[in-house]
């Protein structure tokens, strides 16, 4: 209910109102105008009947001066039934209503005169008819009684007096009525005796008879004023007519003096809505042109109206969002919450103002500082407005301001910032800090904060330059409250505004102490290992440079000693980096008191120290401080709660006897060095000219291995493999064995790597998984049934895209069960960690050979990579077990690789056991498996199954 | 005789004048007009009308229509003297003809009915003719299907007492007989009526019979007295009937001569059996003269010439 009326409240303005009235009073006009049209038209159809009546009553009076005559009375009959017509059509009209009863009781007394008149007429008719009729017959009458008696004078005098009374009736002159009713006697009496005079007689006296009726009737009729009634009733109708017609025109009038009025405030309406119009278009305008954006929506939220700045502002086009929810602006920034709040004040009918943060059309955020205000008509929410000025530039200056705060604050670099008087307003902490003034001994004051020999001219020089060009860079030194001199660079720039007029001058001060510290740090670090803080390779190269050249003037030798650490990796490896980190410290420390302070120690790479001694006397002084060395180093070493023991290998080269270049000089170093390392480790080599020979042995033994397979110059022997515990044989290893022609028994150790570098080795690989699966065979078939027999895979045959396949192959044309087959895998293959070599090992592992992980511990081993891996045992290296258990730092890395492996569960074999307390402390570590020459040397093929068999007969 | 001569003189100049007054009826010709050709009327009203015209159920016993003493066929009257109503029951007036009697300015002999429409209902309701009442005529009516139908297709209101007598008067208001010889001789067929005929016109006008029997229908448009030379010695007291004034007493209407050959007999009451007894008595009651028999053979061979054709609606 209330919402219908608030609707008409809404919808129906005065101007609507007025207009609807106005309407309504011309159609009242028009209507009334009409029914006036109407009733004039009435009133003259009454007057003109009313007239047509009279003369139709003249027509009719005229009937009754006929009299005597013939008259055609089918005449008398149309005027009467005229009249009669023109009484109806009153009858039915609606004269009582439009001129009152008194007309109507008129028009009835009209009505019955009529009704008189025709009865009156009608017996007029008769009577007229018959004294019509007596004259015709009289006259006929008179002229036979003349023919038949001419001589009767008496008879024609009487009737000649009888037609002078006719003539006299006929001119309407009153004949004497004593004389004609003497005569009319006399006549009956003469007519007794003559038929013809007594029908003279008897017509006479009818006629008189009809003449006295007809007179009567034209009396009575005298008496029925039709005429004067007919023209009463036009009177008194136009009587009635005139005070309709002034009535109708003060009716008409105050119509048209409404209309005037509603147009007046028709106008005054008009003028008004001109007046908001107007004022509603400078609004308009000025919201057009706003540079806030304005949005108004409806009650439901829809855009209905957006200005041009809304569009700049969002990116969106007008027509775009026109209909839509201005939430499509809505970055989903703030919390809903917020947007909550919002929509709970706006519900209340309140203002809300605030921040919004929006998202343009192309996704950018837009900050807008909004007020939004629920627009009520009546206390109906009719629309809302939105007023939104665009702060995105604001708070992003803000930001930028905030980080230029944040950087200003924190920066290193010292910068005060001066007006234009050059005093002091701003200062950063770091001008605080370099200069050690507080910002109270600062702030206003001129920037004297400089020392030189001339301080005056120096800001002299300064000042000026700023001024003409508007900087000054350069460098200076700056003056500390203490007194201490700071080297700076000093920038100062004069800040203008837009009339070229100085406003500020902003100095930077960039506090070069600890840049020219950090020079001379980068330039030692750039020399030294930052571990040990001993020179490093490029500062011996370079180094060496000036050495060797000095040495070439004067004559002198120069020795180069290139030492390295046995075994180093595995500790770093198992104990972790910190250890061998310190262990590396130590040891650079005690090289450090054994080398001359003349003496050139560095650290060359990771586990590679070399000592440089220039100006010894012979080779033998640099054995000897070789072999102090070695001696300084072997200590043990104890790091946390190790007792590490280290040997180490040294090579030795002589400038300028071994070589003049550096390079010769540190690669013949280093080929003595490993010759060290194939001597057994723990020695020191000088380079000689037959290690380089050995290089040439080498060549030549590629030659022959290329043939050594044709030629079947390779065999296998096995080395069994036992469980140490029950001693029973499990497996065996197979061994490659090459007996050159030429060069006799040639070690795996040579012809291997030989191999490798020339690919042979996939060829030699085949035949050993051949002849090994073989020999299984043989043993199965000669009561040895081995769990195992192991064969090893270099990591080259890994390069091998049909490896698998091949193998595959050969296992199924040897008859050898897969199971039966454990392949050992260098450390190295697994190393190098590439996506086919983890494929082919799951290959492998999927045909069911067993996997072992071969001289573990050497070389680039590392534990973690055993966790990533599906294998079945882990083998440790002989070097380890070598000193086993007196070296106790290959004990501690034997225990540690044994409980790794258990725990990951993995079986562990060792190898080279040669010994009884080595197979003792295995056997205590928990160690599964061992092979080695304390149980049995290889074996060839029969002697294996008799050993086997031996064994256990034991 | 001065007075003689001078009274003659008068009297020559009185006779002069009364002559002036009868030559003017002597020269009109047009004392008598013919019938139209054509008479405007609603043709669906006219079927209907004729259709009820001849339906006997108008009577109460369902034996009498409006044809039994309107015989189309016979001048539009029944020949009888007095005509015959339901269970043979005698009426007491010789029935008029129903043809052109819409020229008539009165219906019934007596005027009764100021129109066609209004004199419907007389017979209807007589008891002695057809003894009925229109709104029972109504009734029976509606329950024809057909009469329902005809009526509702003409009348929004149906059948009602006021549509019957409506459509009959509409079908007798059509019932006109244009072209009698002495019609077409009055437009100008000069050949059209015998010489006999001519002159019995020519008396028709002389003796006086035309100030009564005029216009259209040649009479019908007035009432005059019935018997004024002789009583009329009349059973029926004609207008006194109705107004009950002395002067009314055998006053009737003055019939029409329309087809007066076919309508024997003749008077309101049927007492003249031939046309030559009508003549002989109407100039004798009403004219009160005496005709010569060659004068009255000429009157009667004019009246025959009044005779029409059947109009083919009558058919």
């Amino acid at each position: 209910m209330s919402k219908s009326k608030s609707f008409w409240h809404k919808r129906v303005d005065g101007f609507i109102v007025l207009m609807a009235f106005f309407a309504l009073v011309l159609v009242g006009l028009f209507v009334y105008l009409e029914k006036i049209a109407i009733d004039i038209r009435h009133y003259r159809s009454y007057q003109h009947k009313l007239h047509k009546m009279v003369v139709f009553e003249k027509d009719l009076e005229n009937l009754f001066l006929q009299k005597f005559r013939y008259v055609d009375y089918d005449e008398t009959e149309r005027l009467f039934r005229a009249c009669e017509s023109e009484l109806r059509y009153f009858k039915q009209s609606e004269l009582s209503r439009e001129f009152g009863e008194r007309s109507y009781q008129e028009l009835l007394d009209i009505q019955r005169l009529y009704r008189k008149k025709r009865d009156l007429i009608g017996r007029f008719q008769s009577a007229n008819a018959r004294a019509t009729n007596a004259i015709h017959y009289l006259y006929d009458l008179r002229n036979t009684i003349k023919k038949k008696y001419p001589l009767d004078i008496e008879k024609n005098r009487v009737m000649d007096q009888f037609f002078f009374f006719f003539g006299k009736i006929l001119m309407d002159l009153p004949p004497d009525r004593k004389l004609f009713e003497k005569s009319l006697a006399e006549l009956e009496k003469e007519s007794s005796q003559h038929k013809l005079l007594y029908y003279f007689y008897s017509q006479t006296k009818q006629f008189m008879a009809d003449v006295l009726l007809i007179q009567k009737i034209v009396d009575e009729n005298r008496k029925i004023k039709v005429i004067e009634a007919i023209e009463t009733l036009s009177a008194d109708l136009l009587q009635q007519y005139e005070r309709n017609l002034l009535q109708q025109k003060v009716i008409t009038f105050s119509f048209f003096a409404m209309a005037f009025m509603i147009l007046l405030l028709l106008f005054y309406q008009y003028w008004r809505m001109r007046r908001t119009s107007l004022e509603l278009k400078a609004f308009r305008y000025a919201i057009e042109n706003s540079d806030n954006s304005v949005v108004i929506t409806d009650a439901q939220r829809h855009i209905l109206y957006a200005n041009e700045a809304f569009e700049q502002h969002s990116g969106y086009k007008i027509d775009e969002v026109l209909g839509h929810n201005p939430n499509v602006l809505k970055s989903n920034m703030h919390s809903d919450t917020f947007y909550k709040e919002l929509n709970e004040t706006l519900d209340r009918g309140e203002k809300w103002q605030g921040e919004l943060i929006n998202k343009r059309k192309d996704g950018s955020l837009l900050y807008e500082k909004a007020s939004i205000v629920p627009i009520v008509v009546n206390g109906e929410l009719e629309q809302y407005l939105a007023i939104k000025l665009d702060i995105t530039e604001y708070i992003e200056q803000q930001k930028k301001l905030q980080q230029a705060a944040v950087a200003f604050e924190s920066i290193g670099e010292g910068i005060m910032i001066m007006d234009s008087q050059k005093k002091i307003i701003i200062v950063n902490p770091a001008t605080k800090q370099i200069f050690g003034y507080t910002e109270e001994e600062l702030l206003g004051r001129e920037p004297l904060l400089l020392s030189g020999k001339d301080e005056a001219a120096l800001y002299r020089k300064i000042w000026d330059a700023v001024e003409v060009k508007g900087k000054w860079a350069g460098r200076v030194e700056g003056k500390r409250k203490s007194g201490k001199r700071i080297p700076a660079w000093l920038t100062i720039k004069a800040v203008k505004n837009q009339e070229d007029d100085t406003q500020n001058f902003v100095a930077i001060l960039t506090n070069l102490e600890e840049i020219l510290e950090m020079k001379e740090r980068v330039s030692f670090l750039a020399y030294h290992d930052n571990l040990t803080k001993l020179p490093n390779r490029a500062y011996v190269e370079k180094e060496l440079v000036e050495i060797f050249d000095l040495a070439r003037v004067l004559k002198k030798w120069v020795a180069f000693l290139f030492i390295d650490l046995d075994r180093f990796k595995v500790i770093n490896d198992t104990l972790g980096h910190n250890v061998g980190d310190q262990m590396l410290t130590v040891l650079a420390g005690r090289l450090q008191n054994v080398v001359r302070k003349s003496d050139l120690l560095a650290r060359f790479g990771g586990d590679e120290f070399v000592v440089v001694m220039d100006d010894i006397a012979d080779r033998e002084e640099a054995g000897r401080v070789a072999a102090e060395i070695q001696q300084a180093l072997r200590e043990p070493i104890k790091v946390r709660d190790y007792h590490l023991n280290t040997t180490v290998s040294i090579g030795i080269a002589i400038y300028p006897e071994d070589g003049e270049d550096i390079n010769v000089i540190i690669k013949h170093a280093d080929v003595a060095m490993y010759h060290a390392k194939e001597r057994g480790k723990d020695n020191y080599q000088f380079y000689s000219n037959k290690l380089s020979i050995d290089m040439h042995i080498r060549l030549d033994l590629e030659q022959k291995l290329i043939h050594a397979i044709e030629n079947n110059e390779f065999s296998l022997v096995y080395q069994p493999q036992y469980d140490l515990r029950s001693k029973r044989i499990c497996g065996a290893e197979a061994l490659l064995r090459w007996d050159s022609p030429e060069l006799g028994r040639v070690s795996p150790a040579q012809f291997i790597p030989v191999a490798e570098e020339t690919g042979a080795i996939v060829a030699i690989g085949y035949f050993v998984l051949r002849e090994a699966a073989r020999t299984y065979l043989y043993w199965k078939e000669h009561g040895v049934a081995l769990d195992w027999i192991a064969i090893n895979l270099s990591s080259i045959q890994f390069q091998q895209e049909d490896l698998l396949e091949n193998y595959s192959r050969i296992i199924n044309e040897t008859g050898i069960s897969a199971e039966n087959l454990e392949l050992e895998i260098t450390e190295r293959c697994i190393m190098e960690y590439t996506q086919e070599n983890l494929s082919i090992l799951n290959g492998f592992r999927k045909m069911g050979c067993r996997i072992s992980i071969d001289d573990f511990g050497t070389g680039y081993s590392s534990m973690g990579y055993l966790k990533d891996f599906s294998m079945d045992s882990i083998k440790i290296d002989k070097s380890f077990i070598d000193h086993l258990p007196k070296n106790s730092n290959n004990s501690e890395v034997t225990t540690a690789i044994i409980a790794l492996s258990h725990s990951l569960e993995y079986t562990v074999i060792a190898e080279g056991i040669e010994n009884r307390e080595q197979e003792a402390f295995l056997i205590a570590q928990g160690c599964d498996y061992g092979q080695g020459y304390y149980f049995s040397r290889p074996l060839d093929r029969d002697a294996l199954i008799e050993f086997v068999k031996a064994k256990s007969e034991q | 005789m001065m007075i003689t001569t001078k009274r003659g003189g008068t009297s020559s100049a009185l006779l002069l004048i009364l002559l002036l007054f009868i030559a003017v009826p002597l020269g009109a010709n047009t004392l008598i007009r013919p019938i139209p050709k054509h008479i405007d009327a609603d043709m669906e009203k006219v079927k209907l009308g004729k259709k009820l015209f001849f339906d006997p159920i108008l009577s109460k016993d369902g034996t009498i229509s409006c044809a039994t003493c309107h015989n189309l066929q016979e001048g539009g009257d029944d020949g009888a003297r007095f005509s015959s109503g339901i269970e043979g029951k005698k009426g007491s007036i010789n029935s008029p003809t129903v043809y052109n009697s819409t020229f008539n300015f009165r219906q019934f002999w007596n005027g009764r009915a100021r129109d066609l429409k209004e004199q419907v209902k007389g017979p209807v309701k007589n008891p002695v003719e057809m003894a009925h009442s229109l709104e029972e005529v109504a009734e029976k009516l509606k329950k024809e299907k057909e009469y329902a139908t005809a009526f509702g297709a003409i009348y929004s209101d149906g059948v009602t007492p006021e549509n019957i007598s409506d459509a009959i008067a509409e079908f007798e208001k059509a019932l006109i007989t244009p072209d009698s010889p002495f019609d077409r001789y009055l437009r100008g067929e000069k050949d059209a009526i015998t010489p006999e005929a001519k002159k019995g016109y020519q008396l028709f006008v002389s003796k006086g019979c035309i100030i009564c029997h005029h216009g259209v229908n040649i009479g019908g448009n007035f009432f005059n007295k019935f018997g004024i030379f002789h009583d009329a010695n009349s059973s029926d007291m004609g207008r006194y009937e109705i107004t009950g004034r002395e002067e009314d007493k055998y006053v009737f209407k003055v019939p029409s001569l329309r087809n007066i050959e076919q309508t024997a007999p003749y008077m309101h009451d049927g007492r003249a059996k031939t046309l030559r007894q009508a003549v002989e008595l109407m100039s004798q009651y009403q004219l009160g003269r005496d005709m010569l028999p060659e004068e009255i053979d000429a009157i009667v061979a004019f009246l025959r010439s009044l005779t029409a054709p059947i109009p083919p609606l009558a058919k």
